[in-house]
């Protein structure tokens, strides 16, 4: 906390009279100053969507794409020669695998975590839990994917030789790691939320800790778990190194995680890797690929923050 | 909320007597205890694997050289200086936007109702900023900062890059190679001036910065042999090559894939972050603070400037620090900017081309050699230690002013 020290007033000593004049002006120069910081915020939203929708434009007037095409092909084929395709749903299929293996993982564990801790652990398992979490959140992504080219990949080709060396179950498992830390934060603050008052009168109608959990906290806080659950899968269907180590770079529309596939990020950044001063159709193909992620984190977003104000059970 | 409590008592069958359901919840928190065990048991093996790949191949020279094909001689200092680099200039970018932002939200509540519904906007926005993929951030930047939307004409169609639109702190010569191949820079105005056209007594400079005049041999003359004439002699038919000397306050528009590029860049993206983690340092100030300096007197951002930010410093430099080690960690951002380069000089000024250190370990991790996911290794450690270092300093300052 800040200490305030206060000059003492010395009454023989007189102060002139302050401009007032001043003050307001200088008031509202910084007020001014303070909104345009505001407005910047927005400015940014607004050139995000016009650089998308214009560069997507310059894609879809290029001579042999079209957006019907792009919204319902399934064949991502830009460097065939002869049978050029943009379909993105050779990108989404790569995108809802990776996802959907991400999630099979973070939910469960990152959910069963946070009962854990909000209403189990001893205090110094939590002192050894929560740091632990911090960590891993804390870690950059592409040290996942160099974890899941270097452990997880060798590991599920020794339990099932069947597997790629890029494969989208390896990325998945390290995008679900990745994941982990913020379900299990954001659902543990929602069931530390829920008032004690609740579980003591679940238990005094003789509930064990099981029933009071499942049947009483978990309910009661169960739209900050749903926001913290879309929030996790924006964050898998954004995430970007993982899947440009780990998950190979041929988009086909395939659900076997066994095989090498390509996300929406991963050709994103397979197109700024290399030489981005070929102003082609593959170039602006990605500003069209980051309008759909973009519309697609956007939703998820938004229904998160309507799912935890509309449903939220607020206890006095 | 009904449906739910249905399928979760169907999920959880009464059980018939006491001591089933006992059970059940014993089982239960068993089954807690053995998926908590699981993240602290995958923390473990992801710091054994990087430790025991890494760890040899850590050493002084490895700090300090450039990137190299052979994996046993390669270094991080570029990759490293471009990482300071860019998260210093995006520092002092985001700070004080972040914090003005968070003072603009918290403390001037609006009393109308228009800078209510701008009020309401701008937390929207934030919030749904603060979801967006790091990579779209990316390439936004890639076409507002590197290329500035192709307005300013950076590169046309066939890829060829032009000069930039504005140049400021950079010199350029043409270099000619005398007939004793030493090279001699002739002094131009810009990047755009045409060649300079040989004469005989053209003014240039040697490599040491002396001036010299040159004699032009002309078609058909005989070279001289005299060692003294023969330095300052150059062929009618000698073609120019553009060069460049940049000083430190070197400034371009377009930025190119330039450190300010990448700064600016990683500034959209921690920007939502500084600004919810401010507004959570400003919440956390007791009302009655506030209150006491309005009550005595104060305009609103005398109390601003006097009483709360002094007290949400420490809750916003947490928070800011925390915001710094993600920006540390961003590749893909990067990336979209400077692309998978080959670099061997630290930036020397915000226009450079650069590297980071994240984009230097995808860079080798994705290669095949097992050299190269070694000193892969080494690079994350030297990364993690960085992360360390700035954790810790937002825990010292954390506990340093959490108490009463």
């Amino acid at each position: 906390m800040a200490t305030i020290t206060i000059d003492p007033i010395n009454p023989s000593q007189s102060y002139p009279p302050r401009s007032l004049t001043a003050l307001y002006v200088r008031e509202w120069i910084v007020k001014v100053m303070l909104a345009s910081c505001g407005l910047l915020s927005l400015l940014v939203t607004g050139s995000i969507i016009f650089v998308l929708v214009k560069e997507s434009m310059v894609f879809f007037s290029m001579p042999g794409i079209s957006v019907t095409d792009f919204l319902t092909s399934t064949e991502w084929t830009p460097t065939l020669g002869n049978e050029v395709h943009y379909g993105i749903w050779a990108l989404i299929s790569g995108t809802i695998l990776v996802s959907f293996v991400a999630m099979l993982i973070a939910l469960p564990i990152g959910l069963i975590t946070a009962i854990y801790l909000s209403e189990y652990a001893h205090r110094r398992v939590r002192a050894i839990l929560k740091p632990v979490l911090e960590v891993l959140a804390g870690i950059p992504t592409v040290v996942y994917g160099f974890f899941a080219l270097t452990v997880i990949t060798p590991s599920l080709k020794f339990v099932h030789p069947g597997f790629n060396i890029y494969n989208g179950m390896s990325a998945g498992i390290a995008v679900g790691i990745l994941c982990l830390p913020i379900v299990t934060s954001m659902a543990e603050d929602a069931l530390r939320a829920v008032p004690r008052s609740l579980r003591e009168g679940a238990f005094g109608l003789g509930c064990t800790k099981l029933e009071v959990t499942l049947k009483v906290v978990l309910p009661a806080a169960l739209s900050g778990i749903i926001s913290a659950f879309l929030l996790a899968i924006s964050r898998a269907v954004g995430e970007t190194m993982i899947v440009a180590l780990a998950s190979g770079s041929q988009p086909h529309l395939t659900l076997d995680p066994r095989e090498a596939t390509q996300t929406m990020t991963g050709w994103m950044i397979q197109m700024g890797s290399g030489d981005t001063s070929q102003f082609d159709a593959r170039y602006y193909s990605m500003y069209a690929v980051a309008c759909i992620l973009f519309i697609l984190t956007f939703a998820l977003t938004m229904v998160g923050n309507w799912v935890r104000r509309r449903f939220r059970e607020a206890y006095e | 909320m009904k449906s739910l409590g249905n399928v979760l008592d169907e999920a959880v069958k009464q059980p018939n007597s006491v001591s089933q359901r006992m059970a059940t919840a014993v089982t239960f928190q068993w089954l807690c205890r053995l998926t908590a065990l699981c993240s602290i048991l995958v923390l473990a093996v992801l710091l054994y694997t990087v430790f025991s790949k890494g760890f040899a191949h850590l050493s002084w020279s490895f700090l300090t050289s450039s990137p190299h094909p052979d994996p046993t001689r390669a270094g991080i200092w570029p990759a490293l200086m471009g990482t300071f680099w860019t998260c210093a200039a995006c520092g002092f970018l985001t700070l004080p936007i972040g914090i003005g932002t968070a003072i603009f939200l918290e403390e001037f509540r609006p009393r109308n109702r228009y800078m209510r519904w701008l009020h309401a906007l701008v937390e929207l926005n934030i919030a749904n900023l603060a979801g967006v993929p790091s990579v779209v951030y990316g390439i936004v930047g890639l076409a507002a900062f590197v290329s500035m939307f192709g307005l300013m004409d950076q590169s046309d169609n066939a890829g060829q890059s032009k000069p930039p639109f504005i140049d400021i702190g950079s010199r350029y010569y043409d270099q000619f190679l005398t007939l004793d191949d030493r090279v001699v820079l002739v002094p131009v105005d810009s990047n755009r001036s045409p060649d300079t056209a040989l004469r005989e007594g053209l003014e240039a400079i040697d490599q040491d910065g002396k001036p010299i005049n040159l004699h032009l041999i002309a078609k058909g003359e005989s070279a001289p042999d005299v060692q003294s004439e023969r330095v300052v002699a150059i062929r009618w038919n000698e073609t120019p090559g553009r060069v460049h000397r940049q000083s430190w306050y070197h400034f371009t528009v377009p930025f190119g894939h330039s450190v300010l590029a990448g700064s600016l860049t990683l500034m959209l993206v921690i920007l939502p972050v500084v600004i919810i983690s401010s507004q959570e340092a400003f919440r956390a100030i007791p009302p009655s603070l506030r209150e006491a300096a309005l009550g005595i007197g104060a305009t609103s951002w005398q109390a601003v400037w006097n009483v709360t930010l002094p007290a949400a410093i420490p809750g916003i430099m947490t928070g800011a620090i925390l915001a710094m080690s993600r920006a540390i960690g961003e590749a893909a951002p990067i990336m979209m900017i400077s692309g998978i380069v080959f670099i061997t000089r630290a930036p020397s000024n915000l226009m450079s081309v650069f590297t980071v250190l994240s984009l230097q370990i995808y860079d080798w991790a994705g290669r095949h050699e097992a050299g190269f996911h070694a000193i892969s290794a080494a690079a994350i450690i030297v990364l993690l230690l960085l992360l360390l270092v700035f954790n810790s300093i937002a825990i010292v300052i954390r506990q340093k002013f959490s108490q009463p």
